[in-house]
């Protein structure tokens, strides 16, 4: 089993939170595109014939490439890799590309997930993030998709964000949970190095939510959503039975994945690469027939903390028979020596032979996988 | 003799002490320009650097006038309050000194009390205004200060520049002629003053000195009379720019004596060499030993560089006898050292010299000056660390040092000055116009007030212009308590001092505020607490963290996330460890700069 993934690295504009790589010039598209094919048929060994289970197309805006763009991409994809016809295809789109005859387009080009950037319900919050769509706009997206036959529609959603106050998460939850979607992102907010927020928040033009109203909208989420059905499976994800995002969960359990385009993520089991993160000399080397990527061999110590660090984010956390299997009685035995105090707390839990952090130890997750990692 | 003149320049940092002596020995053909070197008498980096000569040093310079040659002996003095005794060996090897005032700023207290230090040893002094080609120069106001303080006549002042070199001849002239040349019998029993002493690595300690009676000659039996120890002069000479092997000095000459003495301990300033054949009968009056005054912990920030530091420290002693130490060990920061130095900026000194010349990264904790305490089975203990004070119950009487300080200030400063030394306890015995707009005070303070958080709180009240000095003057009874701190119930021994009574609300006030700063959030609420014995006197808390969450994962990209986490944890790996509290060297550092 194996992953693709796809980085489309352009945005109408760019919102204000965000640090992945993008470009807001949509002028290289068609090189892009070009550069893109290349990559894949030159590193298309990689996978080594295994089964793709998943694909995904992220960004970025993956829906701003022309219908031409994106059938051209697809093509390649179903010619060089063995893709599983059961597999889960996604795109990220904004509200305001899914009009009627690019969801039928989507649907055609064999998408069969759509992961839509709602982020807001609050006109003031998605000027403040400057998306480049209204709250109406979302709504009637996803209900047009879901009338299209999509049936697997994951929505983000964004928390902790400047100003929010409970009763606008509230709505905001609620409006989603009347919406026909089967999977919720839902972040809270970082402030992240480089970004508009980031600027702002130290000139003090926007203010930083206080911890404690972040953590009250986190539990309220998670309270309304498990009322509605939805099983919190991963820090950020929720989902309907059956829904869970297989793209994602096989970045938390390991599964090798080829990642393509700009700035974009492989990792093999024993290597983990990435493309270098501009377009400009993503083409040039991509075109030249060579690739500018940096990579890292993990060495036992690194895959025991990605092990971590990945399985703790997800509600079955780490099995403890695989990590003595893998790397030693001893890291097993210290694992579960530094896991006490927050088992103690209520924060960790030991299952069926698994070690796992429960919904408010992941409140602490950074802090507390930092403590169980070696030293 | 008659054309030996030995003396010595007085004068603030800055005001161009070393600039000057430049032009005298390249006028005299002492320095050449080819081996000109921007000034050579303070040839440490950190005293360049800073401005100020932490050693001094001496020069001699032959200089051909009206048909005679003349022999000029510059002894050169450190330039700060932290080593006043030994700027008074200096002045006690001369016979006359220039005083250098800076005519764009007049004169300042450190000058004024190293210029009473001359005129107690009845030194001849040339007053010389410095800078004079500066537009800022104000020579008639400065002019006015030097005839009142020295009560001499205005014609007598010379106008001088080191950067241009006017001036320089007519200060040469005036050495010959107003200072006396030396006197002193070269046939009576050898009396030499050592007045610095320097530590080379291939030939030991070089002590200088200034002969005030007698004849020395090479391969001599001589002794040191404080230390009691004899020695064989191995090397006599002068020092020139390099040092000039001389077979014999005799009264009047001033002159270095190497004789197999491998640590400074050894070499006392203020010491009298004479012969072991024949002895004077009674050293130099004004020898002291001195002591430290202020003691500090100097830990390093690497647990594994402890005897690195030791030898370190080993070290700088061997050129600094001043400085002195006992391994001590604290809960928190490990093991190291109790140091003890003459002040506050020698502390400075010894902790930016470790860093520069051993390239060791320390922690020095919270200084305090040396107490002695009467306990109440009549013993007295001097007592140089607070975790060294008996209980309360076994305490007679505390005796702290007091000193007497003199600070110049511009007029418009007095008041907030007059609150600052009052605040620290001080009380003012004098208060002294010397011109309209300039003002000598003059407070009676614990050595304590100032050796922590004093000079700094001047320089910004006064906008940098009010100038310090001080010495000691005794001790006095204090009512001193000790003050610690307290992490989660668990005391922090390194941030444990000794106060004032009446300061330690205050303080332990604001060290709980900066505490609070510096200390992250950790998994835990973290209380700080200031404590005089078992009664709290002042609490911050520090909230845990409550969520610490990389809300997005994904784009695979694991590798940025791991390290980010290893950074974090190694961050954490740095902190010092006190209970489950997680403390930054930073902590350790700070509360050395409340405020």
């Amino acid at each position: 089993m194996a992953g693709i993934y796809i980085h489309v690295p352009f945005c109408r504009q760019a919102c204000r939170y965000c640090d992945f790589y993008f470009t807001v010039s949509l002028k290289y598209r068609d090189a892009y595109v070009d550069a893109l094919l290349r990559e894949m048929a030159d590193r298309s060994g990689e996978l080594n014939g295994e089964r793709v289970s998943t694909v995904y197309l992220g960004g970025g805006t993956p829906s701003v490439l022309t219908g031409a763009h994106l059938g051209e991409i697809m093509v390649r994809v179903q010619e060089l890799f063995h893709v599983d016809p059961e597999a889960e295809v996604t795109i990220e789109a904004n509200p305001d590309d899914l009009d009627d005859h690019r969801l039928d387009m989507l649907c055609r080009t064999g998408f069969n997930r759509l992961s839509i950037g709602v982020q807001s319900f609050q006109p003031h919050h998605l000027e403040l993030m400057r998306r480049s769509h209204r709250s109406e706009e979302a709504v009637d997206a996803i209900i047009r998709a879901a009338a299209k036959g999509f049936d697997n529609i994951n929505m983000d959603l964004m928390y902790g964000l400047p100003g929010l106050t409970s009763a606008e998460w509230e709505h905001n939850v609620r409006n989603t949970m009347d919406l026909p979607v089967q999977h919720i992102s839902a972040y809270h907010l970082t402030y992240e190095p480089g970004t508009v927020f980031d600027h702002w928040r130290r000139k003090g033009r926007i203010r930083e939510l206080p911890e404690e109203s972040g953590i009250a909208q986190y539990r309220m989420l998670r309270q309304t959503t498990a009322a509605h059905g939805f099983e919190h499976y991963e820090i950020s994800n929720f989902s309907l039975p059956g829904y869970r995002s297989a793209h994602n969960s096989s970045y938390w359990s390991g599964t090798p994945y080829a990642g393509f385009g700009p700035s974009a993520h492989s990792y093999n089991g024993t290597v983990r690469r990435w493309n270098i993160a501009s377009l400009q000399r993503y083409i040039e080397s991509t075109v030249s027939g060579g690739s500018a990527f940096e990579m890292e061999t993990l060495t036992a110590t690194d895959r025991f903390h990605d092990y971590l660090i990945t399985a703790l984010r997800t509600k079955e956390g780490a099995d403890l028979l695989w990590i003595r299997d893998q790397f030693g009685d001893a890291a097993a035995k210290l694992l579960r020596e530094k896991a006490a105090p927050y088992t103690g707390t209520g924060e960790m839990k030991t299952e069926g032979g698994r070690l796992k952090m429960t919904p408010e130890g992941w409140l602490r997750s950074d802090l507390i996988t930092q403590q169980l990692m070696l030293e | 003799m008659e054309h030996i003149r030995n003396f010595c320049i007085i004068a603030h940092i800055d005001h161009g002490k070393s600039t000057l002596a430049d032009r005298l020995l390249m006028l005299t053909g002492t320095l050449t320009e080819r081996d000109f070197q921007d000034q050579v008498l303070d040839n440490m980096d950190l005293e360049r650097e800073r401005g100020i000569t932490i050693k001094s040093h001496a020069i001699q310079m032959k200089h051909h006038a009206a048909g005679k040659d003349y022999i000029f002996n510059l002894i050169d003095t450190p330039g700060h309050v932290d080593f006043s005794y030994e700027v008074s060996r200096s002045i006690a090897a001369c016979e006359g000194a220039l005083l250098i005032v800076d005519a764009t700023q007049g004169i300042q207290a450190q000058t004024i009390s190293n210029l009473y230090m001359a005129l107690e040893h009845d030194l001849e002094i040339i007053p010389v205004l410095n800078k004079m080609d500066m537009d800022s120069a104000m020579p008639d106001e400065a002019k006015d200060q030097i005839e009142d303080l020295l009560g001499c006549r205005r014609e007598d002042i010379i106008e001088a520049s080191g950067k241009t070199g006017q001036g320089t001849e007519e200060i040469l002239q005036a050495i010959i002629d107003r200072i006396p040349p030396p006197t002193g019998d070269p046939g009576a029993p050898l009396q030499a003053l050592i007045f610095d002493s320097v530590f080379n690595s291939f030939r030991g300690i070089y002590a200088y000195f200034r002969i005030m009676n007698g004849t020395v000659r090479k391969g001599d039996h001589v002794k040191f009379f404080a230390t009691g120890k004899e020695y064989e002069a191995d090397e006599i000479g002068v020092m020139r720019l390099k040092n000039e092997e001389r077979k014999v000095l005799s009264a009047g000459d001033v002159g270095y004596i190497i004789s197999g003495i491998k640590t400074s301990k050894e070499v006392k300033v203020g010491d009298t060499i004479t012969h072991v054949e024949r002895p004077c009968k009674e050293r130099i009056s004004g020898f002291e030993d001195v002591k430290p005054m202020v003691f500090a912990g100097i830990y390093p920030v690497d647990a594994d560089d402890y005897e690195d530091l030791r030898a370190s420290i080993e070290k700088l002693q061997l050129n600094d006898a001043s400085l002195t130490f006992v391994p001590e060990s604290s809960a928190a920061l490990g093991f190291g050292f109790r140091c003890g130095f003459l002040g506050l900026l020698h502390m400075e000194i010894v902790q930016e010299r470790l860093d520069r010349e051993f390239d060791m990264d320390v922690i020095t904790t919270v200084p305090n000056v040396s107490f002695r305490v009467k306990t109440s089975k009549g013993e007295i203990i001097e007592v140089h660390n607070p975790s060294g004070l008996p209980t309360a119950n076994h305490i007679d009487e505390i005796l702290e040092p007091y000193i007497i300080a003199q600070i110049i200030s511009k007029s418009e400063y007095v008041g907030s000055i007059m609150n600052l030394c009052l605040d620290k306890r001080g009380l003012l015995k004098n208060q002294v116009y010397l011109t309209s707009d300039r003002v000598e005070l003059t407070f009676e303070m614990p050595l304590a007030e100032i050796v922590f958080d004093f000079y700094d709180k001047l320089k910004s009240i006064s906008r940098g212009y009010a100038s310090f000095d001080y010495h000691i003057q005794g001790e006095k009874k204090a009512d001193l308590v000790k003050l610690d701190i307290l992490l989660n119930g668990e005391m922090v021994d390194a941030l444990s001092t000794l106060i004032h009574r009446d300061n330690a609300f205050d303080f332990g006030r604001r060290i709980c505020e900066k505490l609070k700063e510096l200390i992250p959030r950790q998994q835990f609420d973290v209380a700080i607490q200031a404590a005089i014995g078992a009664k709290v006197i002042a609490r911050e808390t520090v909230k845990a963290v409550r969520k610490d969450v990389t809300a997005k994962c994904y784009g695979g990209d694991i590798t940025r996330k791991r390290k980010l986490l290893e950074k974090q944890k190694k961050g954490k790996k740095r902190m010092r460890q006190v209970g489950n509290v997680e403390v930054p060297q930073s902590a350790f550092l700070a509360v050395l700069k409340l405020d």
